[in-house]
Order: C-alpha cells, then structure tokens, then sequence
C-alpha cells in the first residue's frame, strides 16, 4: 500500500515541520528576552551615568566651596601674622579658654545688676526669663537683644547684627547695644557685622582691623 | 550730686561730685574721663533725675544736678 506509506512520510514530515516551529518560537522567545535584559542593562548603565555626573558636580561644588572657606581662613591668619588682628578681639578668644577670675565674676554680677536697672519692667522680666529683651530703636522699629557675644541683636527683618564691646561683661555690650539703638543708632549700624535675614549678603565690617570693609562671602 | 557710670571690664566704675571743694578732685577726674570719651567716640548718654527725656550730651556741663551720665563705650564689628 504506497499511499500508506505517503501518508505515512507526510505526516512524519508534518510534525517534524512543527518540531522546528515549536523550536524557531522557543529561539525567539530566548531572544527576546536577552534583548528584553539588554535593555534593562543599558537603562541602568544610564542611570548610573548621570549619578556619576550629579556625584562629579556635587563634589565640584564642595571643592568650590572647601577653596572659599580656605581662603578666608588663609586671609585671618595671614592679619594675625601681620599682627592686624584687633588685640581686644583676640582677647577675647582667649578668655573662652581661660578660667575666670574673681575679678572677672564681680563684674559680671555689677554689669547684670546695671542691665537690670536700666531696663523697664517687661524688658526685665523678658531678660531673667530668657536673658533676651526686646528694644525700641531710634527709629521706631523692634529690635531683640540676646545674651551672647557675637550676632546677638536681631532687626525685625530678621537681619543679624554683631557690634560688640570686648573688654566689658555680656551684660555691659546688651546694655551698650540698647542704648545705642535708643539714641545714636548710626554709631550701632556704622560699627557692626550684618548678617542678612533669608541668606542675602551682608557686608563684614572689619574696619577695627584693617580701615576697610569686604564683602561677605 | 552728679555722677557718670563708664562701661568697663570692672562692670561699671562710678564717679559722683557736686560742686564743693570736697570733691573737687573727683570732679576733675570725672571731666578728664568726659574728654577722653568725647576723643575715643564713646557717646554720653545723660539720664535725667526729673523724668525729663534721656539724651545725648557733648558738653560736661550738660551733665544735671542729680543725674547719672553714662559712658557708652564704642562697639567694634565681632
């Protein structure tokens, strides 16, 4: 029976037809998932690339930003050197580090109780409570007093003002800055520091040291 | 009586005189530190015993009968 044995060879080459089918899709299928793997791979070696850069520009700007602040403290050290540095501020770095004196203690306690005498009532209560008051200069406006020595006045702006008196008690500079404000604020303007309120520059007055002022950086 | 009040390490140091010859010497003190502040550009503020209006002075003699000057010394940029 030939045509058995044709039907026979047909059918045999019909599934082998679809053996190869069944084994070209796998390959695909393969294929496609390599290119599919491909393609995750080169999206993360993107995303690895702009790290990189953002790390590169991050690490730029702090290079930037270590240079700034080496030169100014280049800048300080090279006015000490030069013996610029105003003996009264330098003093006063020192005595941070030195153990007060009985001296140092009574004109504390006699600077505090002339503070307290020169204040009105709220002030007073405002000072022991939280060793601050609030002053009304000259020019109307509502200035805070802090009890600390450096930016310790703060305008209604939110601006920061240093004008300090070295040689003298805490006390004695708060109640030197009071009444500066109240009477001769330009004396009080004229001789500070300003830090400026929301990160505005300000200017640094050094003009007790060197005659000029340079802007802050 | 009259008196100034210098802002300084010590505290404050005081110096009281009227016009008598007892204090005299201290009188001179008192005018000679006046002049020195007015050279160093410390403002003189005069609180007045009568409740009258604090103020600036430039003079010695603006210093009152029974009032306190007060020596405020000049700040320095911190």
């Amino acid at each position: 029976m030939p045509w058995m044995a044709a039907i026979t060879a047909v059918g045999a080459l019909l599934e082998h037809d679809e053996a190869l089918r069944r084994a070209i899709a796998e390959q695909q299928n393969a294929l496609n998932q390599i290119n599919g793997l491909q393609n995750a791979q080169w999206g993360q070696l993107g995303a690895q690339n702009a790290l990189n850069q953002q790390n590169a520009n991050t690490a730029q700007q702090y290079q930037q930003l270590q240079n700034a602040a080496n030169q100014q403290i280049a800048g300080l050290q090279n006015a000490m050197h030069a013996g610029l540095w105003n003996n009264a501020a330098f003093a006063q770095y020192l005595s941070a580090s030195i153990e007060e004196t009985e001296e140092q203690k009574a004109a504390k306690v006699k600077a505090r109780t002339l503070l307290l005498d020169q204040l009105d009532e709220t002030q007073r209560a405002s000072f022991e409570k939280s060793e601050s008051f609030d002053c009304i200069g000259k020019d109307g406006k509502a200035y805070k007093i802090e009890k600390r020595r450096s930016f310790n006045v703060t305008g209604p702006d939110g601006a920061k003002y240093c004008g300090q008196t070295p040689d003298a008690p805490l006390e004695d500079q708060m109640l030197a800055q009071k009444l500066l404000l109240e009477h001769c604020p330009d004396k009080f303007f004229k001789s500070s520091n300003k830090l400026g309120a929301n990160g505005e520059t300000g200017t640094i007055r050094i003009d007790a040291l060197f005659g000029w002022a340079i802007p802050r950086l | 009586m009259k008196k100034i009040r210098i802002l300084d390490k010590t505290g404050d140091t005081e110096i009281d005189w009227d016009d008598s010859a007892v204090t005299a010497d201290a009188k001179a003190l008192a005018e000679a530190a006046f002049e020195k502040a007015q050279q160093g550009g410390t403002a003189v503020l005069t609180k007045r015993a009568n409740g009258g209006e604090d103020m600036i002075i430039r003079k010695f003699s603006d210093i009152e009968d029974n009032a306190e000057a007060i020596f405020i010394p000049a700040i320095v940029a911190g």
